[in-house]
């Protein structure tokens, strides 16, 4: 492999995306995936809040900031202009790895620009005019991964690697560097390191053949890059053979759903051609037209390779942002085409779902993009962890087609929030607050005091008009929720009670108005 | 004629019984008296109604979606996914639809992808749950009804229905809910005989259901 061969490639990255597309103004802002803080808007870093700490900790290091869910298709959306900014101002051909970073070839806008300073003041002028004025790091270097640890690492100020030095700048950087831009995973970086190899240096100083045999496809590249070639070709290049899709329509499509499912249809042939040759696919462009010749064009990297089903993902929010944008698009869509330009060996670490696990599952991704196509995304929904003292509140469903359902961890069962009612949860919680009266053997309404005590003992409830008798009841329990925050604050009291037809309810009060939260049917 | 339509099914269920897993879905062990075919035969639909509806089908699909089947949820959106964790339903291949106007359009789709449905009885009318039948009997997927029908002019292949549910742990002012005991009364088309059981739904420990046969209606035939 030759240097010659490495393109010189500014990475632009935005911290803590996730938490800063879904901020609005200054309020502190947590995200939380899987039970983790994944990202943290500034006011609430300057609170102490660390990226893996727990939603619990979190919270007691900064009480007033909202923590909230992932929200992909927002951190999509939010992107979009700083995509197009640096679209039209410095190269029309960039690689958007996730939202919250980019990268692209400088070798053509270096000369056209005065230089790579000029490149960089081009980009941070274009990224200036977005709104709200956001906090981005630049890395410059030979190849796109090296580029990425410098984009990560230059904190203060664009941190440019001069040519021929990707080898000197990695050396002394610990292998958790190459974690984060996906090279190696987190398994790995902690087995070396109770090998004692801790740096990118330690790494390079092995033998290749050693690293090979020990650790793979995997080790090898770590290896190569720690030794400063990297060689992962960027979107300019396109290898002739790899495989595309694409599809006219005579009717332009009206709505994002039939072109998502369109997709999907597109998507799986290219998993299944790739896959029968032992190939996944790490680069995709995925590009779609208007009747009026409107055209977007967007290109994505997975490191870890995309099965059908993230291709789809990519594919929708790309289309929902473009159309969403606000009058670019003007007429329904002709064309939509997908451009595999980057594709890996598959060594067996594909999702489940294209894994040849089980044909069920191929055939209800299939089935939940139909029934998207027929009565709307909004509504096939799966359940995803989240977390609350509420009952519903435990698991959220979300839309389907925002999740890849591959991924079996995504509805891993969140813990237990202390507070909550016991198990088991009721089998019917009904979406609005629907009102009932609750009196007591004296035919009063039932009060709860500030203390949590009944006024006195329940006896009769009524639902939707009918009246029943209570046979037993428990409780109540009184939940403070965030009473840190007095807009979002709520102190109620929950009961159950069992009627004279036999039938559980979870009832609640809050502010004196009583509403059934949910039923055990 | 009841003798010799049951007698002319036994070697039609021992032939499909070679081919078991791929004709009949499992349910877990506590449940099998109800199924006279030991599980869940592929193209029937089934309805549970009373007062424990819910947690009867959410037991009914337990096993066979945790050994890999997918569940679809139809007009379900107040069901909240917790309980179905409760029921030991692996979430991750749980889709629910809600199906707005298109209903028969979306029935028609989750019949091609999911293996097992349940379905709010409240969204089927007659003339849908007549086309619903022929389908789920072309299509091989189990589908579940919940609620108390609508329409009459359709039966289930199998009719449970809950009643008398009584609750334990809780008393007046004191403890909470912890387990139900509630009496399950099985009829339908191919019931074969009636059968009323009394299950545990929710158990004490959780989602285990101990069962016990408290008799038969009129019993017609026994098996020799």
């Amino acid at each position: 492999m030759s240097r010659s061969g490495m393109v010189r490639t500014l990475t632009l990255s935005i911290p803590d995306w996730p938490a800063i597309a879904i901020s609005e103004g200054e309020d502190p802002v947590v995200v939380i995936d899987r039970g983790r803080v994944i990202a943290a808007s500034p006011a609430a870093r300057a609170c102490g809040v660390q990226h893996g700490e727990r939603r619990r900790s979190a919270v007691r290091a900064c009480p007033t900031a909202r923590v909230l869910p992932r929200d992909p298709l927002a951190e999509v959306r939010a992107f979009d202009p700083v995509v197009s900014a640096v679209t039209a101002t410095v190269s029309p051909r960039i690689e958007v790895d996730r939202p919250g970073e980019l990268r692209f070839d400088m070798r053509g806008p270096t000369r056209r620009l005065g230089g790579e300073d000029g490149v960089i003041a081009t980009v941070l002028e274009a990224v200036g005019t977005c709104p709200s004025p956001r906090a981005v790091t630049i890395g410059v270097a030979d190849g796109p991964t090296v580029s990425s640890v410098a984009g990560h690492r230059a904190i203060d100020g664009p941190l440019v690697i001069p040519v021929g030095e990707s080898s000197a700048f990695l050396m002394p950087l610990h292998l958790s560097c190459l974690y984060g831009v996906g090279v190696l995973s987190a398994e790995t970086v902690d087995l070396l390191e109770r090998l004692g190899i801790r740096t990118v240096g330690d790494l390079a100083a092995l033998d290749p053949g050693v690293v090979l045999a020990r650790f793979g496809v995997e080790g090898a590249r770590a290896h190569c890059i720690a030794t400063g070639v990297d060689d992962r070709l960027l979107a300019a290049v396109e290898p002739a053979s790899l495989p595309e899709r694409e599809r006219r329509f005579d009717d332009p499509l009206p709505t994002t759903s039939p072109a998502v499912f369109t997709i999907r249809e597109m998507a799986e042939e290219l998993a299944g051609e790739l896959s029968a040759a032992g190939l996944s696919c790490t680069s995709l462009i995925i590009s779609a037209e208007t009747d009026h010749s409107e055209w977007t064009e967007r290109h994505w990297y997975r490191s870890e390779g995309f099965s059908a089903a993230a291709m789809v993902d990519r594919g929708r929010w790309q289309i929902d942002s473009w159309i969403a944008g606000g009058g670019v698009v003007t007429a329904g869509i002709v064309l939509v085409r997908l451009r595999v330009v980057g594709v890996k060996a598959d060594v067996g670490r594909q999702d489940g779902f294209w894994g040849g696990i089980a044909a069920a599952d191929e055939v209800a991704a299939r089935a939940v993009a139909r029934l998207a196509a027929i009565c709307g995304e909004d509504r096939v929904r799966v359940p995803v962890s989240a977390g609350g003292r509420l009952p519903g509140e435990r698991c959220a469903w979300v839309p389907a087609m925002t999740t890849d359902l591959g991924d079996p961890a995504r509805s891993d069962p969140a813990p237990v929030w202390a507070g909550s009612v016991t198990q088991p949860a009721p089998t019917t919680v009904p979406s609005g607050s629907d009102p009932i009266d609750v009196f007591d053997v004296a035919g009063e309404p039932l009060a709860i005091s500030g203390r949590g005590e009944v006024s006195a003992d329940p006896a009769m409830v009524v639902i939707a008009g009918e009246r029943r008798r209570v046979v037993a009841w428990a409780g109540p329990w009184p939940l403070l929720e965030r009473w840190w925050d007095p807009r979002h604050r709520r102190r109620m009291a929950r009961m159950q009670v069992v009627l004279e037809d036999g039938r559980a309810h979870l009832i609640a009060v809050e502010q004196r108005r009583w509403w059934l939260m949910g039923s055990y049917d | 004629m009841v003798a010799l339509a049951d007698n002319h099914a036994m070697p039609v269920r021992s032939a499909a019984s070679l081919s078991l897993g791929d004709h009949v879905l499992p349910v877990s062990p506590e449940l099998l008296p109800l199924f006279p075919e030991g599980g869940l035969v592929r193209g029937r639909t089934v309805s549970c109604s009373g007062p424990a509806a819910r947690s009867l089908a959410l037991s009914i699909v337990m096993a066979a979606i945790t050994g890999g089947r997918w569940l679809a949820l139809v007009n379900l959106d107040d069901l909240p996914a917790e309980a179905l964790m409760e029921f030991g339903i692996p979430l991750h291949r749980v889709v629910s639809v809600s199906s707005g106007s298109s209903t028969a359009e979306v029935i028609g789709a989750v019949l091609d992808g999911f293996e097992m449905v349940i379905i709010s009885s409240g969204s089927i009318s007659s003339a849908l749950a007549r086309r619903v039948a022929q389908r789920v009997r072309s299509r091989e997927a189990v589908v579940i009804t919940v609620g108390e029908s609508r329409s009459s002019a359709v039966s289930p292949d199998l009719e449970f229905s809950t009643s008398d549910p009584l609750w334990s742990g809780i008393g007046w002012g004191t403890g909470r809910l912890v387990s139900r005991r509630v009496r399950v009364e099985r009829s339908g088309r191919r019931a074969q005989r009636p059968l009323i059981l009394d299950l545990s739904l929710p158990a004490p420990s959780g989602v285990l259901i101990p069962s016990e046969e408290v008799g038969t209606l009129g019993t017609r035939l026994r098996m020799v």
